[in-house]
């Protein structure tokens, strides 16, 4: 248990270093890229030893790195260049959209993949598991962004009939109850879009294993007593193939704040994560870049620790290996 | 335990859902008749005080609806009164005096004053505000309450338009306090004296509300709210066409088709330029004036704005102002029509042979340039480029990169050529001296012509007009004779909007040159 401490600390500190490298190695600087024609063409020299100055952008990079690495340990995550605002207040009114948005997709998609997993792979070889996995590999082809561009340009233009632009309406006066509808409406699009994202895992995770799962002699034996084939199907195998799928999906609510959201926020202007990041990389907004990768860091982390936990209860044998 | 997984999992919207409620405040409420809503795609352009703005166009836009300058410019352009209700210049003390309105209160009910110009003017010394260079202001003075009297250090052409047009006045008894202007965000940061009062502001929105100020002095504000909604440019179309906004900017393919369908389109008159910057500083070959001639020659603009801007842009002057600054602009220029075969007479006679592969060739070292692009626009404009120096032989890299990433690569002169571009050519012909001799990345930074050098500086001291149009034409045709970039073309850009929303696009641009269709007076009933 200790090692394993040791492990988490070092890999903290090196990812923390690398969360404050890699925006900086970005060619550019926040000055001129948040700045616009119409600005920098007039900017005076002390103007912008002003500005830097305000920033810190004019101190030697290690010691911004040491003030970077101290104020962690405090707490602070520094002020944003580009929005004038504390990291940490910026961080927490984005993350819920992101949580909200992640997560009931996870949910949605690990039951439909599991479900479609136990079915297909009890009919496995017949007609219809073949069509499922064909049609869902498929699907798993599609990046991110264009299964959500499809969904916006059918649903949202064609169609008419979701809104497709933010987290609500803005300005329309809504409150209480409806503000709660207009709220579920804008998260339509853009949680259905990650759920077409995610199934392809849960599906193909919980096939394999329903598969293997199905040759154990215990399933032989459940026959032999008798059992329904639902009751077969969902409580002997069925429970035990979803082992692998709950590992996949803990890692998944981790970096999936950063990937899959990402892109599907960027279409759909959702105000979370995903575009702040996005708006950051483009700003050069390197307090925010790094108080958001930390936050995406401290969750894989945390995630990675409990799943350390549950794999040794899930399956002893673990404990032995340490 | 995967119980627990799933329970933990299945929580976790509804513990963020209640974190996100606690920290939704009560929405505003909005009658929706009486607001207009007005697209963007950015969305947050920062907190909208003079120095909270990002400084960007849009940015300085939304403050404009807080904030009053001493005088502002109409649709075509002129100068009118604004906190000042009339104004004069003395040759010889060098200074403008200006006579302020004496019914001028400040959205918190206190009075306006020549002190709080005096004090804006004080304040921007100490704390640059970005927007305008303050060293041509030696000193201002209050003469008395109100009148004032703003002494020059040297004479400055553009003083109206660049200065008294583009400086927010900030109240006296507000700022007075104030270390650190950029991070303050307080609700008394957004005093001003204009016609709107901001009531709401998300930055994670990218959303803004104002409402009328209804003891603004110029006269009856005409529409109750104004509201910036964040929308995305693919969508903004759709949204316009089911009246969820009012306006917004359009991509020009379907201008005609939401004019048919009955919205009204505002066409910016074309003053954007995009040029081919060439590094004419450490690369031997584009440092010769000769050479940067013969590219000229070889490229066709009339096929790049066909084919890759599809026709919505005008031909490039090779003397940088565009024909739609008719004020300034100039026709007796040279001019490079496209001729590949005069192109490649020159780079014969300067010993460039073609050689068997087709490429040209000099003491056995190939003809080869770098093209940097960024962004796919700008990509199509390379390969049409890529395609006509090919044709005369001369090997192209084409290469795309970021943004950002390219604005550096220029800013260190790390490049052959590049596309980029910059706007504010509508205006004041001040912008020729920064993007001629400006540091910034977006400035050619051409010292070779003394001459020019010269006039540059001569033009911005000339405070007679016609004099100065004369030298701004030499200017003009000097900088084609020189050609330090070779300019593309200006790309026409349209805003749709139905008749709720009254916009306009200001000739010359809002205050320094913003090329945006809002105009605050569009708001007032004088």
């Amino acid at each position: 248990m200790k090692k394993r401490w040791i492990n988490y600390i070092i890999a903290f500190f090196i990812i923390i270093t690398l969360n404050f490298v890699i925006p900086r190695l970005l060619p550019g600087d926040p000055l001129s890229a948040i700045y616009g024609d119409e600005v920098l063409l007039n900017l005076s020299d002390e103007a912008t030893d002003y500005i830097n100055k305000l920033y810190g952008l004019d101190k030697p990079v290690i010691a911004r790195y040491f003030i970077y690495v101290f104020s962690i340990f405090r707490g602070n995550f520094g002020y944003s260049i580009y929005h004038k605002k504390p990291v940490l207040e910026i961080l927490i009114s984005h993350l819920p959209y992101t949580l909200i948005l992640t997560g009931l997709s996870m949910l949605l998609a690990s039951i439909s993949g599991a479900i479609l997993g136990i079915e297909s792979g009890w009919r496995r070889g017949k007609k219809i598991d073949r069509f499922i996995l064909s049609s869902i590999i498929f699907i798993s082809g599609f990046p991110a962004f264009f299964t959500g561009a499809i969904f916006l340009i059918i649903f949202g233009i064609i169609l008419g009939i979701l809104p497709f632009q933010g987290a609500v309406e803005a300005y329309s006066g809504f409150s209480g109850f409806n503000l709660a509808v207009d709220f579920l409406k804008h998260l339509v699009l853009p949680l259905f879009s990650l759920v077409i994202v995610y199934i392809p895992t849960a599906y193909l995770l919980t096939r394999n294993s329903m598969i293997s799962s199905l040759k154990e002699p215990y399933i032989l034996f459940a026959r032999a007593k008798g059992l329904t084939d639902t009751r077969i199907r969902y409580r002997h195998a069925g429970r035990n193939s979803l082992i692998p799928l709950t590992t996949q999906m803990g890692i998944h609510l981790a970096t999936g704040l950063i990937t899959g959201a990402l892109f599907i926020e960027i279409v759909y202007s959702y105000p979370g994560m995903g575009t702040l990041i996005y708006n950051s990389i483009l700003n050069r907004d390197y307090p925010v870049l790094q108080g958001s990768l930390f936050m995406v860091t401290l969750l894989v982390l945390i995630v990675n620790f409990f799943m350390d936990i549950f794999y040794v209860k899930l399956d002893p044998r673990i404990e032995y290996a340490y | 335990m995967k119980k627990l997984c799933f329970i933990l999992l299945a929580l976790l919207p509804v513990i963020s859902f209640s974190l996100l409620s606690c920290q939704e405040e009560t929405p505003v409420q909005v009658q929706v008749q009486d607001i207009i809503k007005i697209g963007d795609s950015t969305g947050d352009w920062g907190f909208p005080s003079p120095y909270g703005i990002y400084p960007r166009g849009p940015g300085y836009i939304r403050m404009s609806l807080i904030f009053d300058t001493l005088v502002w410019k109409n649709k075509d352009g002129d100068i009118i009164p604004m906190l000042a209700e009339s104004w004069h210049y003395s040759e010889d003390k060098n200074s403008f005096t200006f006579n302020l309105r004496k019914d001028v209160l400040w959205h918190d009910g206190e009075p306006f004053t020549a002190r709080d110009v005096e004090f804006t003017f004080e304040y921007i010394k100490k704390h640059p505000w970005v927007w305008m260079d303050s060293d041509p202001v030696e000193s201002v003075k209050a003469i008395n309450d109100w009148t004032v009297s703003i002494n020059l250090s040297e004479k400055y052409a553009p003083f109206l338009n660049n200065i008294a047009g583009t400086l927010p006045i900030l109240p006296r008894h507000i700022w007075k306090n104030i270390e650190e202007p950029l991070l303050y965000t307080g609700r008394d940061a957004l005093i001003g004296t204009g016609p709107f009062i901001l009531k709401d502001y998300s930055s994670r929105e990218g959303s803004y509300l104002y409402e009328a100020n209804k003891n603004y002095y110029a006269g009856d504000v005409n529409i109750e709210k104004i509201a910036f909604i964040k929308v995305s440019d693919k969508a903004m179309p759709a949204m316009i066409k089911s009246g969820n906004i009012d306006a917004g900017s359009i991509p020009p393919d379907v201008a005609s088709d939401l004019e048919q369908s009955g919205f009204e389109i505002e066409q910016e008159p074309p003053t954007w330029a995009a040029k081919l910057i060439l590094n004419h500083n450490t690369n031997e070959l584009l440092s010769n004036k000769t050479f940067r001639h013969a590219l000229a020659y070889a490229i066709n603009p009339d096929q790049i704005v066909e084919i890759s801007q599809r026709g919505f842009a005008v031909k490039g002057s090779a003397g940088l102002l565009p024909p739609a600054n008719s004020k300034w602009y100039s026709e007796n220029i040279p001019r490079y029509e496209y001729n590949p075969k005069k192109a490649t007479e020159i780079l014969e006679e300067m010993g460039w042979l073609q050689g068997s592969d087709g490429y040209l060739y000099r003491d056995g070292s190939i003809l080869v340039l770098e093209l940097a692009v960024s962004g796919s626009d700008f990509e199509r404009d390379g390969e049409v480029i890529e395609e006509n120096l090919e044709d005369i032989g001369i090997k192209i890299e084409l290469l795309n990169y970021e943004a950002k990433t390219l604005d550096n690569k220029i800013k260190n002169w790390d490049f052959d050529m590049a596309i980029n571009g910059h706007g504010g050519l509508g205006g004041d012909p001040e912008i020729l001296n920064k993007v001629i001799t400006g540091k910034g990345f977006n400035s050619v930074r051409y010292y070779e012509n003394e001459k020019l050098i010269e006039l540059l500086n001569q033009q911005i001291r000339e405070m007679d007009t016609g004099k100065r149009m004369q030298i701004v034409y030499e200017i003009q045709k000097i900088y084609a004779e020189e050609l330090p970039s070779i300019t593309l073309y200006y790309p026409q850009w349209y805003w749709a909007h139905n008749e709720n929303a009254d916009i306009f696009y200001t000739e010359g641009g809002v205050a320094s040159g913003i090329p945006i269709p809002i105009n605050k007076i569009a708001f007032i009933d004088f």
